[in-house]
C-alpha cells in the first residue's frame, strides 16, 4: 500500500513535467502571434514585434522554457498575454467558478442517481429496472449541448423558470447563484445520472442477491429495513469510485457547458488561451487541472482498494 | 453501462473557429472607423468653420435607472490606446470623449471641440477647446492634455490602431498647443477629411489626463457621462452616472451595467428573458427575426462595412483580369445582401465608393449573376475550368459558403479555407501573413466614413493592406487627386475615376455593404440606436 | 460498419430483445443513409435557396429549411455520412494502436511496462482540448484531423484495458506451457494470448464506437469537425441553436439525429457486453 503510494505521488509532478514540455512544444508550432493578436490586425509590423521583444518571445525556444519553469516553480505565474491580470488570480477566480458548478451537480447528481440505482436494484429484472437502465443509457449518450440547448429554450424563454445566463449579477447571495447554476448542473446531471446509477444499481443487485439480505430475509427483518441498512451502506462503496471517474468526466464536461451556459469557468480559460497561444494562462490552468485530474484518479484507486466490498466480506 | 473512458471527451472540443464572439465580432470593428459623410465636410472644408453646437437632441428624458448592456468579453485589456474590439470601445466610450463624436449618420459632433478650421490649403488645422470641462477627478480639460492625448498614440512605441490612421498624414511632434485652450496640428500633407480622424472615427483618440499610465480599468479618468465604478474581464463593468457631466442634465441614467457574455446565444437569451436590455453588438441575423415578432425593438442603421473578397492580381489564375471579372459575374448579389447582410444595407459593384459616400458615381451599371458571361470570360482567359481556394476566418464563414455555392452553380469550384482568427491575422504583414498573401480571401472591414480610409491603405500601389497586390498608376494618381480636392467637383470626379478603374479591373470582389443593428428592450428604455460601427452614446438613453 | 451490425444482429439473436433489434434496425438506417444518401435526399444538401429561408416542414421541405434555404431533411441524411466514417475509423485507429501497446507492455512486464504506462499516463493528462487546437489549426479541417484527435485520445484507454486483460491471462497454464516450449514471445503475444483476450477488444470496440460518435458529434459542435458548410450534425446543432426559437427544426433534426444513432450504438454495445460477460 505505502509503495503504491510512494510511486503513484512521485508519478505526478513528473507527469506534469511532461505535459508542461508538450504544452509548450504545442504553442511553438501553433500558426499565429501573440504580439498581433494582442495589438490587432491594423497595428504596425514594428509594434508588434516590439511587444513580442517586450514579452521575451522572441527568445530561443529552450530559453523560454527554462525561464518559465523556473518562475513557474518559484510561484511567480506570470501575467496573462491577452487579459493583463496576473494568472495567479485567473486561474484561481475560474477554478472557483468551476468548482462550484461541478459539486453543486454532485449534490443534485447523488440523490437521483442512488434512488434510481436502488430502486432499480432491489426490484431488479423488472419492467422498472429495464426502464431505469434503458433511459440512464439515452441520457448518458446523449450530448450535453443537446440537453443545454432543449433546457434553455423551455426553461429560461418559454417557462422564464431560469435565467439564461449561468453568471449571477455581482453581489448576488448564495442562493441566486445556485439559480443561476441550475440549468448548466441539470444538464450535467442528466448526462452522468446513468452512469452513476448503473453502478449503483449493480452493486445493490449483488447485495440483495448476497448471503448479507437471504440471511436479514430469513430472519424476517423488513425488506425496507434492508434496504436501508444492508443495501444502502454496501452499495455505495463501489458506487463513490464511479463517482470519482464522473469527476474527471465533469472536468471533461465542463467546456461545453461553460460555453453554452457563458459561465467563466475553467474550461473556457483553456480553451480561450489555448486560441490565443496565451502561454502563461494555457500553462497554469493545464498544470491545475492536470493536478487535479490525477489526484482525483488517486483517490478513487485508493477508495476502491480500501473500501472493496470483496475484501470486506471476505474479511468478515 | 456508459463506458467512462469518455471522460476526456467533451474536453477534447474547443477550436479556433469556436463561435467565441470576441473572434466573430472583431471583425466588425478592426479598422479605424473614421471620417464622415461629405456633405458635412462641405461645412468645415478648407478654411470653413465649423458649427459650434452641442450634441442635444429631443427632449430632456427621465431621470434615474439603470441600464443592463450585454457584451462579449474583450479579447484583450481594455486600454484606450491599444483596444480595437467594441467591448472595449464601448466602456471606453461611456467614460471618455473624443474632441468630436461621429454620430450615426456619419455627421461630426462637437465634443470637447467647440469649433474647428483649418488654413494652408488643408496642411494645418486648428482646434478651440470647449471651455470650462473638467475630468472626472476634477482637472480642468486643457490644450496640454489633449496635446498629451495625441502625443501617446503618435509614439511609434504607442503599439496603437491610430498610428495606421495616421499614416503619412500626422506624425509625432505635429501637435501643439496656443495657450489653454487651443491645439494645433501640422500635418504631413494637405488632408480635407482631418476631423474625422480625431473624431470618435478613429476611436482610439479619446482624451485622456497628461498623466495617463495605461491602468484603465483600475483608475478611468474621463470627461464621459458616466464613471467606471468595477470591472472585472471575466463578468463585466458597473458604471455609475458622472454627477459633474459638461452636458447639462445628461446622462439621465443613474447608470450602466455591462454584462459580458462569451456566447451569441447567451447574450441573446439574456435580452430575451429580461437580464439585460440592450446589446452592444447585435448581430444583424440574430435580432432581425426577433425584432419581426416583436420580442425586442431593433434599431437598424446603413453603413459602410464590408467584407471584401481579395484576389491576388500578381498570381495564376487571377492574374487574368477575365479571370477575376468571371468571379465578379458569378455572384447573385441581392441573394448575398440578404442572406449575409440580412437585407440592411446596400449592393457592392466591386469599387470602394459604397453609395452612401456622396461622391459615389451614379453612372457605373451595376454588375449581376450572369452565368453566360461567367463561361464567355473564363473561355477568353483560357481558363474554362477555374477552381480555387478561399482563406477566411470565422466572421466570414456564412458569406464564404454562400461564394462557394453560388460560384459552384455558374461552374467555379471553390475549396474553403477556414482559418482561426488568430492564425489568419498572424505572421509577418510584409511578407507571409495569410490575410494579405493567400490567393483568394475574405477580411472584414469596419465602415469608414470617408473613402480614402478604403482606398488608400487597400488598393494604392504597395499600400500596407493590399492583400491582391494591385498596382495601377491611374488609380494612384485618382487616390492623390481626391484628397487634394478642394470642390465636391473635382472630388465627384475623382470618385468616378477610381470607381471606375477598380469595377474593371477587380482587385476586389465587393458584393454588399452592410449595415448595422442594435437590439434593446424597447418597452423599457428610449433613446438606444444603432451605429454604423456598433459606437455606444448612453447619455441620452432614459427609461420609459 | 454493415459487416460489423449483420454480425451483431445474428449473434443477438434478435427476436427476444425488442430494444435490442430497434436498436440495430436504427444503426442500419443511419448506415443506409450514410452509403445511398445521394439517391435519397430530395435535393442537394448544399444548395442554397434564399427565397425558401427558415421555411417551417411540409410536404416539399419534411424537415423545414434553414437559414439559407438549404433542405433540413436532406442535410439530416447527408450528416450520417462523416460521423459514419470518423467514428468506426477513429474507433479503428484507438483499439488498434491500443491493443498492439496493451498487448506487448502485458505480455513483456517490467519496466518497458512502467515507462510505456506513465507515458500514457501523461497523454491522458495533456488537455485534449490543446491537443485538438493544435491538430485542427496544423491541419486543416478534415477528416482525418478527426480520425487521429479521436483515435489517439483512445489509445490509452485501449491499451490500459487490454494490458489489463493480458496480465490476467499471462497467469494461465497454456502461458506457462508455451513459456516452457520456449515459443517466441511475439507468437506468444499473437497466438496464444491475442485469441484469449479478443472478448475485452470487442467489448472495447463496440464501447469506442459510441464513445466516438458522441466524440465526434461534440467536436463538430465546437467548431472543430470538417469545417463549413460541412452537414455535420453536430456544426448544425451549433449554428443554428441561435434560431432554436425560429426555427426549432434547424436544431431538432441534427440533435435528434445524434441521439438515435448514439443511443441504438449504446444499446447494442450494451447487448453485446451481456452477452460476453453472460458466457
Amino acid at each position: 500500500m505505502r509503495s503504491f503510494l510512494v510511486r503513484r505521488l512521485t508519478a505526478i509532478p513528473l507527469t506534469l513535467l511532461g505535459v508542461s514540455v508538450l504544452v509548450f512544444l504545442a504553442t511553438t508550432v501553433l500558426p499565429g502571434d501573440v504580439g498581433r493578436t494582442i495589438l490587432g490586425r491594423e497595428a504596425s509590423d514594428a509594434s508588434v514585434a516590439a511587444l513580442d521583444h517586450q514579452l521575451g518571445l522572441d527568445q530561443p525556444v529552450t530559453v523560454r522554457y527554462l525561464r518559465w519553469l523556473g518562475r513557474f516553480l518559484t510561484g511567480d505565474w506570470g501575467d496573462s498575454y491577452t487579459l493583463h491580470q496576473p494568472v495567479t488570480g485567473l486561474v484561481a477566480t475560474r477554478l472557483e467558478n468551476s468548482a462550484t458548478l461541478a459539486v453543486y451537480t454532485f449534490v443534485l447528481l447523488l440523490p437521483v442517481a442512488l434512488t434510481l440505482g436502488l430502486a432499480a436494484g432491489v426490484r431488479h429484472d423488472t419492467l422498472l429496472d429495464r426502464l431505469v437502465s434503458g433511459l440512464s443509457l439515452a441520457f448518458g449518450a446523449t450530448p450535453e449541448f443537446v440537453t443545454g440547448v432543449v433546457l434553455l429554450v423551455v426553461f429560461a424563454v418559454d417557462l422564464k423558470w431560469f435565467p439564461a445566463s449561468a453568471l449571477p449579477a455581482p453581489g448576488d447571495g448564495p442562493l441566486l447563484v445556485l439559480w443561476h447554476l441550475t440549468l448548466p448542473a441539470v444538464s450535467l446531471v442528466v448526462l452522468c445520472t446513468g452512469y452513476v446509477a448503473r453502478h449503483v444499481r449493480a452493486s445493490t443487485v449483488a447485495v440483495v442477491e448476497g448471503p448479507y439480505v437471504r440471511a436479514a430475509r430469513l430472519r424476517g427483518t423488513s425488506p425496507a429495513k434492508v434496504v436501508l441498512r444492508h443495501v444502502l451502506r454496501n452499495a455505495t462503496v463501489p458506487a463513490t469510485s464511479a463517482l470519482g471517474v464522473q469527476l474527471q468526466f465533469l472536468l471533461g464536461g465542463l467546456v461545453v457547458v461553460e460555453l453554452l451556459f457563458n459561465y467563466p469557468g475553467v474550461g473556457a480559460l483553456l480553451l480561450q488561451a489555448a486560441i490565443d497561444k496565451d502561454l502563461p494562462t494555457l500553462q497554469a490552468t493545464a498544470m491545475i487541472l492536470g493536478a487535479l485530474y490525477m489526484a482525483v484518479v488517486l483517490v478513487a484507486d485508493l477508495a476502491y482498494r480500501l473500501l472493496d466490498p470483496r475484501v470486506r466480506v471476505a474479511a468478515a | 453501462m456508459v463506458s467512462p473512458s469518455r471522460q476526456g471527451w467533451p474536453k477534447p472540443g474547443a477550436g479556433p473557429e469556436l463561435s467565441r464572439p470576441e473572434l466573430s465580432r472583431r471583425g466588425l470593428l478592426t479598422g479605424v472607423a473614421g471620417a464622415g459623410l461629405l456633405a458635412v465636410l462641405a461645412a468645415c472644408n478648407a478654411a470653413g468653420s465649423a458649427p459650434a453646437t452641442t450634441a442635444s437632441s429631443g427632449a430632456p428624458g427621465r431621470r434615474g435607472g439603470v441600464l443592463r448592456a450585454g457584451s462579449p468579453p474583450p479579447p484583450t485589456a481594455v486600454d484606450p490606446v491599444t483596444m480595437y474590439d467594441g467591448s472595449a470601445i464601448a466602456i471606453v466610450q461611456l467614460v471618455a470623449e473624443y474632441l468630436i463624436w461621429l454620430d450615426r449618420d456619419f455627421k461630426l459632433v462637437p465634443k470637447l471641440a467647440e469649433s474647428w478650421s483649418s488654413d494652408q490649403g488643408g496642411k494645418r488645422w486648428t482646434f478651440k477647446l470647449r471651455p470650462g470641462v473638467t475630468f472626472s477627478d476634477g482637472t480642468l480639460v486643457d490644450a496640454a492634455a489633449v496635446k498629451a492625448s495625441f502625443d501617446r498614440l503618435l509614439d511609434p512605441k504607442s503599439k496603437s490602431a491610430a498610428l495606421s490612421a495616421f499614416e503619412s498624414i500626422l506624425s509625432a511632434g505635429g501637435v501643439s498647443t496656443d495657450g489653454t485652450a487651443t491645439v494645433t496640428f501640422a500635418l504631413d500633407r494637405p488632408f480635407s477629411d482631418f476631423p474625422y480622424l480625431v473624431s470618435a472615427g478613429n476611436y482610439n483618440a479619446v482624451i485622456l489626463k497628461a498623466d495617463y499610465g495605461g491602468d484603465f480599468t483600475k483608475n478611468a479618468i474621463g470627461t464621459g457621462p458616466f464613471i467606471l465604478k468595477s470591472y472585472d474581464s471575466a463578468t463585466g463593468a458597473s458604471l455609475t452616472r458622472n454627477e459633474k457631466y459638461w452636458d447639462g442634465g445628461k446622462p439621465y441614467l443613474d447608470g450602466v451595467e455591462i454584462k459580458f457574455y462569451a456566447d451569441d446565444q447567451a447574450d441573446l437569451l439574456a435580452l430575451q428573458s429580461g437580464d439585460i436590455d440592450t446589446q452592444i453588438l447585435s448581430r444583424a441575423a440574430l435580432v432581425e427575426p426577433l425584432g419581426a415578432s416583436g420580442v425586442v425593438t431593433v434599431d437598424t442603421v446603413k453603413g459602410t462595412g464590408v467584407t471584401v473578397l481579395s484576389l491576388r492580381v500578381d498570381q495564376a489564375p487571377f492574374d487574368k483580369k477575365e479571370v477575376r471579372q468571371a468571379v465578379a459575374y458569378g455572384l447573385a448579389r441581392p441573394d448575398i445582401l440578404q442572406a449575409i447582410g440580412t437585407g440592411i444595407g446596400d449592393l457592392g459593384n466591386d469599387h470602394l465608393l459604397a453609395p452612401l459616400f456622396p461622391a459615389a458615381p451614379a453612372g457605373i451599371p451595376q454588375r449581376a449573376q450572369d452565368k453566360q458571361k461567367v463561361a464567355q470570360l473564363l473561355q477568353a482567359a483560357g481558363v474554362p475550368q477555374l477552381s480555387f481556394t478561399l482563406t477566411f476566418d470565422p466572421p466570414s464563414k456564412d458569406y464564404a459558403v454562400t461564394i462557394q455555392n453560388q460560384l459552384e452553380q455558374v461552374g467555379i469550384t471553390v475549396h474553403l479555407d477556414q482559418r482561426s482568427s488568430t492564425d489568419f491575422y498572424g505572421g509577418d504583414q510584409a511578407k507571409d501573413t495569410p490575410w494579405l498573401f493567400t490567393p483568394a480571401n475574405l477580411v472584414g472591414w469596419a465602415g469608414r466614413p470617408v473613402p480614402s480610409q478604403f482606398i488608400t491603405p487597400m488598393v494604392k500601389s504597395k499600400a500596407v493592406w493590399n492583400g491582391s497586390k494591385y498596382a495601377s498608376p491611374a488609380l494612384d494618381a485618382a487616390a492623390d487627386a481626391y484628397d487634394r480636392a478642394s470642390t465636391d467637383a473635382d472630388r465627384k470626379a475623382q470618385a468616378e475615376t477610381i470607381a471606375t478603374i477598380l469595377h474593371e479591373d477587380v482587385p476586389i470582389v465587393i458584393a454588399y455593404w452592410s449595415g448595422a443593428v442594435r437590439a434593446y428592450n424597447g418597452k423599457k428604455f428610449d433613446g438606444i440606436q444603432a451605429h454604423p460601427s456598433s459606437f455606444v452614446d448612453f447619455s441620452t438613453v432614459s427609461q420609459k | 460498419m454493415t459487416a460489423l451490425t449483420a454480425a451483431a444482429s445474428a449473434r443477438l439473436r434478435l427476436r427476444g430483445q425488442p430494444a435490442a433489434a430497434l436498436a440495430a434496425l436504427v444503426l442500419l438506417l443511419w448506415v443506409g443513409a450514410a452509403l445511398f444518401w445521394p439517391h435519397l435526399v430530395p435535393q442537394d444538401p448544399a444548395l442554397q435557396v434564399p427565397a425558401e429561408r427558415f421555411r417551417s416542414p411540409s410536404a416539399a421541405h419534411w424537415l423545414g429549411t434553414d437559414q439559407f434555404g438549404r433542405d433540413v431533411f436532406a442535410r439530416m441524411l447527408a450528416g450520417s455520412r462523416p460521423v459514419l466514417t470518423v467514428a468506426p475509423l477513429a474507433t479503428a485507429l484507438g483499439v488498434a494502436a491500443g491493443a498492439a501497446i496493451g498487448l506487448t507492455t502485458g505480455t513483456l512486464r517490467g519496466w518497458v511496462d512502467d515507462i510505456v504506462m506513465r507515458v500514457l499516463d501523461a497523454a491522458v493528462v495533456f488537455p485534449a482540448v490543446i491537443a485538438a487546437v493544435l491538430f485542427v489549426a496544423l491541419l486543416g479541417h478534415s477528416t482525418v484531423v478527426l480520425v487521429l484527435v479521436i483515435g489517439a485520445a483512445f489509445v490509452p484507454i485501449v491499451a490500459r484495458s487490454v494490458r489489463a486483460a493480458t496480465l490476467v491471462e499471462r497467469e494461465r497454464p497454456y502461458v506457462e506451457a508455451a513459456l516452457l516450449r520456449g515459443e517466441p514471445r511475439a507468437s506468444l503475444m499473437l497466438r496464444e494470448i491475442l485469441p484469449n483476450i479478443r472478448g475485452t477488444l470487442l467489448v472495447e470496440a463496440t464501447s469506442r464506437l459510441g464513445d466516438a460518435i458522441f466524440a465526434a458529434a461534440t467536436l463538430s459542435f465546437l467548431g472543430l469537425g470538417q469545417g463549413p458548410g460541412s452537414p455535420e450534425w453536430g456544426a448544425s446543432v451549433s449554428e443554428n441553436r441561435v434560431w432554436l426559437q425560429l426555427a426549432p427544426w434547424t436544431v431538432l433534426a441534427p440533435a435528434l439525429a445524434i441521439g438515435s444513432l448514439v443511443i441504438a450504438v449504446a444499446l447494442l454495445a450494451d447487448v453485446l457486453r451481456q452477452r460476453w460477460d453472460g458466457r
